[in-house]
């Protein structure tokens, strides 16, 4: 009991902020479901809608005035309504079984995007005649995809209106929001040709566990950056050389030359500015124009005071964008999430589970943007001490929700604040309470505090945002 | 998504589906349907619509504009409900409102003529609101569940329908109509479906040849799914062939709750039959199978069965009373030698027993071939004509003399033949023959004995009474005159009307269930109609049909092999504890006719004591023709040897005092006698047994061998009630339960319109005759050369006539009733009460009607008010019809101006743009506010205090824009253009502004 309880301290830590609506369009028969398996994977049910109660209630009325009028025809007319039960109940479910389904979907696909999914469908029995008499058609197919946070299917029931010896119907989701979608199968969904009785049927995929299901990643949107806002951070250098940080050059080529520095481990020899190096005796390289911005690392605070999904939406958007900007300029940004979500394997977020184990780079992080919700404030952490990133050389940019202008303001502020904080920034905020003044934050950290005068002080807003697409124009 | 193949109808359905209000289906718990598209599901709906009200109108009698409206308002509210499907229209709403009052109107209308006629029948009013509802609903097919809802109606219609229909072309139009719902069902699944789902299927043929390709294969796939849906009819036939048929489970029910109240045995057995595939041989051309228990078997006589018209295969003979032996040889009615002479004779008597042509023709009508039968046909009948005398001149009935010995009749005949020499055993009596008299079988027919007379479909068995016999001279029965006889035919029905008739008057104080039953005739059964007592209405093919003095029913031709006719009687229900208990008041009433009290002359005086010491002193006349009956039931055997003839001995003599077995001709002459010779008046009755009850068929199979005789005795305020004293007789008790919840449903109905009306509604009989005609009829058998038909102007029906007399003597009711009753029967016409003798009817029952119309000077008719009633429905009708009018053109003006409202100002757009921009600086806009109130939220001093700054530039500029905002909506200059210009730049200022705050912050 004290392990469960522990285990579910341990996931109520990562409670999802909002209660979103689950993603994915409810859609169902209002129907008396009987279900029962197929075989290993597939699954036959059988729905009775109100109509076929009507029908059944009809026939032991027909039948009784039959016997009291002692006419013939009503027993025919009897009949007739008894057939329509049993066809109707029957011809659908020859339908079903007699196809198969198959299935195709893109491995990943980006927020905002629609995805085609190519579902194959056979007939089983191959001759024509059956064909001919029997034809397969108004079916319903259902891909079953299903988000990770969502219940049903992203994608509506599609009708193929005839089935041939194979046919393919093409489903598109709408607009897929962040995330990742497992298929979970397929089902096929028949009430063909009278419409009294519907019969399903769902091809399961094979899988052994979960995370082996036919995934989409639906990585968040990300725009190019291509505004100088980097210069802004590099102005409030305190370096002589108005260098933020000394950064490898090797794998950057620019004709631009911004100045000299030092020479570092690794830089090329032939940057050596020899001239200068006599002159001052110690060695010093060209420095270019790109190489001379401040390298970043992002923090993304789950726990922050987000407002709603879209505000979260796009701070993750924008860390996105961020980090493809990093990566382009050659560097490697690291992407610190708060909490640390792979701290403890034991204790993983829901949507953690089935992150693939990936080394640190570009993909890593987009699973985990992926990924990512917002997460309720918690009082108590279960982790004090998160790890900042390695490299206390290079800024650390957050993106975090506006605060506030004031307190009984009705205004929902959707815009979210790139800033520039401490590496302790953690401690910060801790003594934050205390006093907000006495934090100690370095120059080159965005040590001015305060700067819009009702900020908190554990860093300096760089802009608002509020619309992706600002980012462009950073 | 791919949509590379979608088929040309789907993708003209998906523009129509995108029309649907996307708000309707979130969050509100009232969902509006969406109308419904799909052109070949209201096709189908339509023609069901069609089909029904063309189906009922064809079975229920209905006017000709009716059915034209019903049918012109299936069609055009079809059309009309398609195109208006989008819309919410008024004015269909009233035309099916206002055409639902009608149709209720014109049903209140025929329940109420139906009440003042006497007869309530709301079957077939029923028929018509439901009719008239089919039609009407058709308006209002907007969506997928109203054009179910009239398919059920449409079933509903059809079922009412069935009750009336029994012929083989309501089973085509069922199959049609089985046909039709598949399509409905197919068209309305793949609306469903295709509702439920977007089409995104591709063909696996080239993309290059897709168009074409799912052009054809549209085509074939479209004829597949019909292939799928004609099995629904296949398969209904052979659910239909295969399921079992039943009982009424009503009456099941019903007798058991009599059986456990008696404490006998209860009876589950509700199947009748393990299936229907016997329903084979009933159709035309497929005669030859027949399922009985045993499984299929050949039917070499497989006929119609009742209900259904069939053809019949055997040519068997009719019926024989199994008398027993002690008829054997006694004048066996129809010897050859006589045929000329029946001929004559029976050419003469017309009073029903017109054998004519039949009886003379078929001395060898007998033999089993038939052959000779045919061969013989026409010959006799032509000499008999030839040598006949002319019926009207002649006016002979077929009575026997047995006085004068004269054979001026054939029964006469017969009977100085039987008197003289007995036949030659082998000689047969044709069907005609034994109409003259109850003759007894020989030996010979007892080979005939399982050759099929009749099928019957019957919800419950009765006895079939066909001929009665009043005369009994010691060896054979014979009736003394067939009396008034009333001829009936088809008047504006489809059935002869024999409600009014006298002889088959229902006494009201009985209790008595309907019952239709539905005969097929297999064998040539001379002229007389085999029916359950008491019929009301025939619906026999040839008219006219007479009714003699006895309720006897004559066909004007010989019935025929293949003849099929549906009766409908009034089974009387008697309750016996009430009968022993109640009818000792009426003792005094004897029925007056000596006819039934008429004994031989030389009859054992050991009958009369018998009878006295067995009937005893006490108790009615019931109660004494019960004892009598139980009497016989007990200690007589029955038994259907017939050996040991004597033709010379009385038959109730040597039946009760030395042979003390027999069959059920002597048991019934035994019964007779003794209740004649204690002064109750009886007589002998000859028919069927209900016959076999074929399980496969669910029909009663009546053959030769179920020819029965009992008797009737007549019990005072009972009338003619029936004794069976075989020892497994069935009567007086016949029904031990009620026949059909429909009849429960009908006496209910006729209780009520007793209370309400204070009359009953039984036809009336005859006014009473004369006594001394009675005694005429009774003592003095009339003379050669004279009708004894009592057809005289003056006389009177004797028999039953005299009996009402007594009735109304001993003050059960009164002439003035009875004169009243027979006003309705005379009026509703349905029954020719008039003698078909050549001297008109004594003009009586006219001055009756005179006496009975005096005492009412004033009688309310409906019919007299046929208009008014109709004005009154149509007045309303029309002023809601114009208030309707006025209504949808209010509403027509209003839905204009909203269009135009629809398409604002350009001004106006940029103004609300302008509105959602000062929202972000927190200068919200109430809906009452004007530009003028928007502007003056900008000097809000609660918006300084919290710590907003505005722009510099916004104030002025949103002033400016309110300026040419006003002056644009308000404004009547050409300079609409370069105002909106000017606000649109502005606009995009104050934009900018707005959006930069939180940089220049």
């Amino acid at each position: 009991m004290q392990t469960l309880l522990r285990e579910f301290w341990s996931k109520y830590q990562f409670r999802s902020r909002f209660v979103d609506a689950p993603e994915g369009e409810e859609w169902g028969l209002k129907a008396l479901r009987i279900a029962f398996r197929d075989s290993h994977n597939t699954t036959v049910a059988l729905y009775l809608e109100l109509r076929i109660f009507v029908a059944a209630m009809l026939v032991p009325l027909l039948y009784l005035f039959a016997g009291e009028t002692t006419n013939q025809w009503f027993y025919l007319i009897c009949a007739g309504v008894i057939s329509a039960i049993f066809l109707g109940l029957l011809m659908p479910l020859l339908q079903v079984l007699d196809v198969k389904a198959f299935c195709s979907l893109p491995a990943n696909s980006m927020a905002g995007d629609s995805v085609v999914l190519k579902i194959t469908l056979e007939r089983r029995a191959q001759a024509v005649f059956s064909e001919a008499l029997f034809p397969i058609k108004w079916l319903l197919v259902r891909a079953n995809l299903v988000a990770n946070n969502g219940k049903s299917s992203v994608l509506k029931p599609m009708l193929a209106e005839h089935v041939g010896a194979e046919s393919w119907v093409f489903a598109a989701t709408s607009p897929l929001r962040r995330g990742v979608y497992k298929l979970h199968g397929i089902e096929i969904y028949s009430c063909f040709p009278l419409g009294l009785a519907w019969w399903s049927r769902t091809f399961e995929l094979q899988s052994e566990t979960e995370e082996d299901r036919p995934t989409i990643i639906v990585y968040p949107k990300s725009v190019q950056v291509e505004g100088n806002f980097l210069y802004k951070i590099r102005s409030a250098t305190d370096s002589p050389m108005g260098l933020v940080v000394n950064r490898k050059s090797t794998n950057v080529v620019s004709s631009s030359v911004r100045g000299l520095r030092e020479f570092a481990h690794g830089d090329s020899p032939r940057l050596v500015h020899w001239a200068s190096s006599a002159r001052l005796g110690k060695l010093l390289v060209r420095e270019f124009e790109v190489e001379g911005l401040p390298g970043f690392d992002i923090l993304l605070n789950l726990r922050a005071n987000w407002v709603n999904r879209e505000q979260f939406e796009l701070a993750v958007s924008v860390v996105q964008s961020l980090l493809n900007l990093g990566y382009k300029l050659g560097g490697a940004p690291e992407l610190v999430i708060v909490p640390p979500l792979d701290a403890d394997a034991k204790h993983l977020p829901y949507f953690m589970k089935d992150m693939p184990s990936l080394p640190a780079g570009l993909a890593r992080s987009g699973h985990l943007l992926a990924r990512v919700e917002p997460l309720k404030s918690s009082k108590v952490s279960m982790n004090p001490t998160t790890s900042l990133g390695e490299s206390y050389n290079a800024a650390l940019l957050t993106i975090r929700p506006t605060a506030a202008e004031t307190a009984d303001s009705n205004l929902i502020i959707e815009s979210v604040d790139l800033a520039v904080i401490p590496r302790t920034w953690e401690a910060a905020l801790a003594q934050e309470a205390q006093s907000i003044k006495e934090a100690h934050m370095p120059v080159h950290e965005g040590g001015i505090v305060n700067r819009r005068g009702t900020g908190k002080s554990t860093g300096r807003v760089i802009t608002v945002i509020e619309q992706l697409e600002e980012v462009v124009r950073l | 998504m791919t949509q590379s193949a979608a088929p040309p109808e789907v993708s003209e359905q998906k523009p129509k589906k995108n029309r649907e209000p996307q708000g309707e289906k979130k969050g509100k718990p009232a969902k509006v349907e969406a109308p419904e598209d799909s052109v070949g599901l209201r096709a189908v709906a339509c023609a069901i619509a069609i089909l029904c009200i063309a189906t009922a109108c064809l079975y229920v009698e209905s006017q000709p504009m009716l059915i034209f409206l019903y049918l012109w308002g299936a069609l055009t509210g079809s059309y009309v409900s398609y195109v208006f499907r989008h819309q919410k229209t008024f004015w269909l709403t009233f035309i099916t409102s206002a055409g639902l009052l009608i149709v209720l109107g014109n049903f209140g209308e025929e329940v109420i003529s139906q009440f003042n006629a006497g007869k309530i029948n709301a079957l077939i009013p029923f028929i018509h609101v439901l009719t008239g509802l089919q039609a009407l609903h058709t308006f209002d097919l907007r969506a997928k569940s109203d054009i179910n809802v009239s398919a059920l109606i449409g079933l509903g219609l059809f079922a009412c329908t069935a009750v009336l229909a029994r012929d083989m072309l309501f089973a085509y139009i069922t199959l049609a109509y089985i046909t039709l719902a598949a399509s409905l069902l197919y068209y309305e699944a793949v609306s469903r479906t295709a509702a439920a789902g977007a089409v995104g299927t591709s063909s696996e043929r080239a993309e290059m040849n897709a168009f074409k390709e799912t052009a054809v294969k549209k085509r074939v796939s479209t004829g597949n799914a019909f292939l799928s849906l004609a099995l629904l009819p296949l398969v209904s036939v052979l659910v239909f062939l295969t399921l079992p048929r039943v009982d009424s489970l009503f009456d099941l029910i019903v007798a058991n709750a009599r059986h456990a109240q008696n404490g006998e045995s209860l009876n589950f057995n509700w199947v009748k039959s393990p299936n229907g595939f016997s329903i084979l041989a009933t159709m035309p051309g497929m005669g030859t199978l027949k399922i009985d228990k045993n499984g299929i078997e050949n039917d070499t006589e497989a006929g119609a069965v009742a209900g259904v018209h069939g053809t019949a295969g055997g040519d068997t003979r009719a019926g024989r009373y199994e008398v027993g032996p002690d008829g054997a040889g006694i004048a066996p009615a129809g010897s050859p030698t006589d045929g000329r002479e029946k001929g004559s004779t029976a050419k003469a008597g017309k009073h029903g027993t017109p054998g004519s042509g039949g009886s003379s023709n078929s001395e060898k009508a007998g033999s089993k071939d038939g052959k000779n039968g045919k061969g013989v046909k026409g010959k006799p009948g032509k000499s008999g004509k030839a040598d006949g005398k002319p019926d009207k001149a002649n006016g002979k009935p077929g009575n026997a003399d047995s006085k004068t010995g004269k054979s001026d009749g054939k029964s006469g005949g017969d009977e100085n033949k039987s008197a003289a020499s007995p036949p030659p055993p082998s000689d047969e009596k044709t069907p005609e023959q034994e109409d003259q008299s109850l003759v007894f079988r020989n030996k010979d027919t007892i080979e005939h004995e399982d050759d099929l007379i009749m099928r019957v479909m019957s919800s419950r068995e009765t006895y079939f009474r066909r001929n009665c016999f009043d005369k009994y001279d010691g060896h054979k029965w014979t009736f003394t005159g067939l009396g008034k006889v009333s001829k009936c035919v088809k008047r504006n029905t489809p059935y002869q009307e024999l409600a009014g008739v006298p002889s088959l008057f229902v006494e009201p104080s009985v209790h008595s269930a309907q019952l239709t039953q539905e005969y097929t005739i297999e064998d040539s059964i001379g002229h007389l109609i085999p029916v359950a007592a008491i019929p009301q209405q025939l619906t026999y093919p040839k008219d006219p049909v007479e009714v003699d003095q006895f309720g006897c029913l004559h066909a004007a031709e010989p019935i025929k092999s293949g003849v099929t006719y549906r009766v409908v009687s009034q089974v009387p229900e008697y309750d016996v504890d009430e009968m022993r208990r109640a009818a000792s008041a009426k003792n005094s009433d004897t029925k007056g006719s000596e006819n039934y009290l008429q004994l031989p002359t030389d009859l054992n005086p050991q009958i009369k004591k018998l009878a006295t010491s067995v009937a005893g002193n006490d108790g009615n006349t019931f109660a004494k023709a019960e004892r009598i009956c139980n009497f016989l039931r007990r200690n007589y055997k029955y038994s259907s040897d017939l050996g040991d003839e004597d033709a010379r001995e009385e038959i109730a003599s040597r039946f009760l005092f030395r042979k003390k077995q027999g069959a059920c001709g002597p048991f019934s002459t035994a019964f007779v006698v003794m209740c004649r010779s204690i002064g109750i008046p009886a007589r002998c009755v000859g028919g069927f047994t209900p016959g076999d009850f074929n399980a496969s068929t669910g029909i009663h199979e009546v053959r030769n061998k179920h020819g029965h005789a009992w008797g009737e005795a007549y019990i005072p305020g009972y009338d003619w009630v029936p004794f069976d004293a075989t020892p497994t007789g069935l009567l007086p008790k016949p029904t031990p339960e009620d026949n059909s919840l429909m009849g429960s449903l009908q006496k209910t109905m006729t209780k009520l319109q007793d209370q309400f009306t204070n009359q009953t509604p039984a036809p009336p009989p005859l006014p009473p005759a004369p006594p001394e005609e009675v005694k005429r009829q009774a003592g003095n058998p009339p003379k050669s050369g004279e009708k004894p038909g009592a057809d005289k102007p003056g006389e009177d029906k004797p028999g039953k006539n005299t009996g009402k007399d007594s009735k109304s003597s001993s003050g059960k009711s009164n002439g003035k009733d009875k004169n009243g009753k027979l006003d309705k029967a005379d009026s509703k016409g349905a029954t020719d009460n008039a003698s078909t003798s050549e001297q008109k009817p004594p003009s009586k029952p006219a001055d009756g009607q005179k006496e009975a119309a005096a005492p009412s000077p004033f009688k309310f008719n409906w019919r007299d008010w046929h208009e008014v009633v109709l004005l009154i429905i149509i007045i309303p009708a029309v002023i809601v019809l114009f208030q309707a009018i006025r209504t949808a053109i209010q509403q027509a003006r209003a839905a204009y101006k909203h269009r135009t409202v629809e398409k604002p100002k350009a001004s106006t757009l940029l103004y609300l743009k302008v509105v959602d921009d000062l929202a972000r600086v927190k200068i919200h806009r109430l809906p009452t506010d004007t530009p003028e109130d928007l502007m003056a939220r900008f000097s809000d001093s609660s918006l300084h205090q919290s710590g907003v700054h505005f722009h510099p530039e916004l104030e002025p500029l949103c002033k400016r824009f309110m300026d040419l905002y006003i002056a644009d909506r308000f404004g009547c200059d050409d300079a609409t253009e370069l105002r909106a210009g000017q606000m649109k730049k502005i606009g995009e200022q104050i934009h900018t502004i707005v959006r930069a705050k939180h940089h220049d912050n």
